[in-house]
């Protein structure tokens, strides 16, 4: 700069606004904050600032503000102070980096190597500190959430622990982000050693925490809609129980006569699938033919005397018709057994190896019964063995004490 | 259409295919593909497939509505609305007996030992247990906790919101069907514009503090 304009207009319209702005330092901060300036009671002050075009209006209902130029200036000024509020680790952490990489230059330049591997020592010792605080944090963070949030209880508390630690997530992308590799590289000038810990090491750590953060507060944010949706229906059911315990007789509309039935509410009924013979398929008709002759003989119709069917009482209850039912229907089981083994068989250790619990007593008797009660032609099919034991040695009266049925041997021959 | 075979058998009985019901059969439903063949088949019963919102659980619907099928309909849905209180009840008594966070959804695994051991030592929990058994859904005639919750857990199994892997452990875990009640109480929720008040004691200690 030449002589003639240190004595220049430009140069005493300089010294002059910044005395202005010094003189005023208290209201412009104001200002810059928000706070609306009383024209009338600042007088001459804000005409002046207004007149260096430090403030202006920018509408006619407002006041004077401070205009954008100002501004500018005053958040570079406070920058420092900013970072720390928004993060104080990496705020205090580029404080520190920038003064420690000044005086490592000047250490370099004035010849003082020693000094300088002192200061770099601490430097790097710094970088180190602010990489191990940002992984334990992450730490911290993973082991919240994997373990769900355990340590609450509640899904409302949970709640409020995820979005605490999301805050957490945001502080740490927020103060990474303050990082500036342009101002860092500036600062490193000429140093290689500087620039080799500060760009390029930092630079990759850098990046790799802000992966990771974002890895965390994407789940975080995963996790979260989970917890709200298990609210809501936590919600849900407790609502909806209490309202049908209060109401018992509520009825909801009939959706299903809607002009369009709700999806939830159309289920089909169900389809029990039948099968039936392919008569057509001619390469099964031998395996058809086989399964046919296997087949018992079909029950001749018989026709009761009306007397034979018994009275059945009015007392007696449905639970015993139906146990009688079942007592018959596995008798017949045992006979079609026998019948489709073309063997002979116990009675009673059917009974065992099929699990059921009739009284021994009880299954004889309805074996008897149903051999007795087989038609003529279907009789002769069957031979009943009884197995008989005097009661006492003293006693002639015989127990049955088990039944074999077998199919007879022309039967056999005849299939 | 023979491999969708069985996937046809277990739809067309009326059954509900979740990725714990039949993680396989479920997987196969995400193919829109797989979806229009099944639809194709089905189309001259009378059905089509259809799904809960989330797609989380598939089932058939009646591709075309009379008004006999709509009356069928509706006797579903009183059925379904009897056993919505009780089911409901159930969670809640789950929720309350395991002390967990959340209502019972799919994937969850229940032991009805557990269980059992955790209400016969709540005497309120047995209580509530003892009224769910007074309902046509859970009707029970035992006193004691293991009978009603024996039956309980078998109406579940049969109505297929539970599965038991083995039938000789008392492992039961919770299939999808159970969102799918979740999501018609939801909609009657909705649609009859019941209130459900905020709960939580937490948000007023929120305000104290």
């Amino acid at each position: 700069m030449s002589q003639l304009e240190y004595q220049g207009e430009a140069f005493r319209q300089g010294v002059e606004r910044l005395k202005l702005l010094g003189k005023h330092a208290d209201l412009v901060m104001r200002s810059y904050y928000g706070e609306p300036v009383d024209e009338l009671a600042q007088g001459k002050s804000i005409e002046k600032l207004l007149q260096a075009r430090i403030f202006s209006h920018v509408d006619e209902q407002s006041g004077p503000k401070l205009g954008e130029p100002a501004r500018q200036l005053i958040a570079q000024l406070i920058a420092d102070e900013r970072r720390r509020k928004v993060n104080p680790e990496i705020g205090d952490f580029l404080e520190e980096i920038r003064r420690l990489a000044n005086e490592i230059n000047q250490a370099q330049q004035q010849g003082n190597h020693a000094h300088a591997d002192y200061l770099f020592a601490g430097l790097s010792q710094d970088v180190d500190d602010l990489n191990s605080r940002i992984i334990s944090g992450l730490e911290s963070l993973w082991n919240r959430l994997n373990s769900d949030f355990a340590f609450v209880s509640s899904l409302p508390e949970k709640m409020a622990e995820n979005e605490k630690a999301g805050k957490e997530v945001e502080r740490w992308l927020e103060g990474l982000k303050m990082i500036d590799f342009a101002e860092l590289i500036s600062l490193c000038g000429s140093n290689a050693r500087l620039r080799s810990l500060l760009v390029r090491e930092l630079q990759d750590q850098v990046s790799e925490h802000f992966s990771r953060l974002r890895e965390v507060q994407q789940r975080l944010i995963e996790l979260l809609a989970r917890f709200r949706q298990q609210h809501a229906r936590n919600r849900l059911v407790r609502g909806m129980l209490e309202h049908l315990q209060r109401y018992p007789n509520f009825k909801p509309g009939d959706y299903a006569q809607r002009t369009e039935v709700p999806l939830l509410f159309n289920q089909a009924a169900a389809l029990q699938p039948a099968a039936s013979l392919s008569l057509d398929r001619l390469q099964d008709g031998d395996v058809l033919r086989e399964l046919l002759q296997a087949l018992p003989p079909a029950p001749q119709p018989r026709v009761l005397p009306a007397e034979a069917a018994g009275v059945i009482s009015h007392a007696e209850h449905e639970v015993v018709l139906a146990r009688r039912r079942a007592l018959q229907q596995d008798v017949e089981s045992f006979f079609l057994q026998v019948w489709q083994q073309q063997g002979r068989q116990s009675a009673l250790d059917w009974l065992r190896q099929s699990n059921l619990e009739w009284d021994a007593e009880i299954w004889l008797y309805q074996v008897i019964a149903a051999y007795q009660g087989l038609a003529a032609a279907d009789q002769r099919m069957f031979r009943l063995d009884y197995h008989e034991q005097p009661e006492r040695p003293d006693n002639d009266l015989l127990i049955v004490q088990d039944l074999e049925l077998q199919v007879r041997a022309a039967q056999r021959q005849a299939i | 259409m023979i491999q969708y075979g069985a996937l046809l058998e277990y739809l067309l009985a009326g059954g509900f295919v979740c990725a714990v019901s039949d993680s396989h059969n479920h997987e196969r439903l995400q193919s829109e593909a797989a979806r229009e063949a099944i639809d194709d088949y089905l189309r001259p019963l009378n059905r089509r497939l259809a799904s809960s919102a989330d797609g989380s659980v598939w089932y058939l619907a009646w591709r075309e509505l009379n008004q006999p099928l709509r009356d069928s309909l509706s006797q579903q849905l009183r059925i379904t609305m009897d056993s919505l209180l009780p089911m409901l009840g159930l969670m809640q008594l789950v929720q309350d007996t395991t002390g967990s966070d959340r209502v019972l959804s799919a994937h969850d695994v229940l032991n009805r030992h557990e269980i059992a051991a955790r209400i016969e030592a709540n005497p309120s929990l047995h209580q509530q247990l003892q009224q769910l058994c007074t309902t046509r859904l859970f009707q029970s005639q035992s006193n004691e906790v293991g009978g009603q919750l024996k039956l309980v857990f078998d109406r579940l199994c049969e109505t297929g919101y539970l599965l038991q892997p083995h039938k000789d452990r008392q492992h039961f875990i919770v299939t999808g069907k159970i969102d799918y009640l979740l999501e018609l109480a939801r909609f009657i929720q909705e649609e009859e514009r019941i209130r459900i008040d905020e709960e939580p004691p937490a948000q007023q200690e929120e305000l104290l503090s």
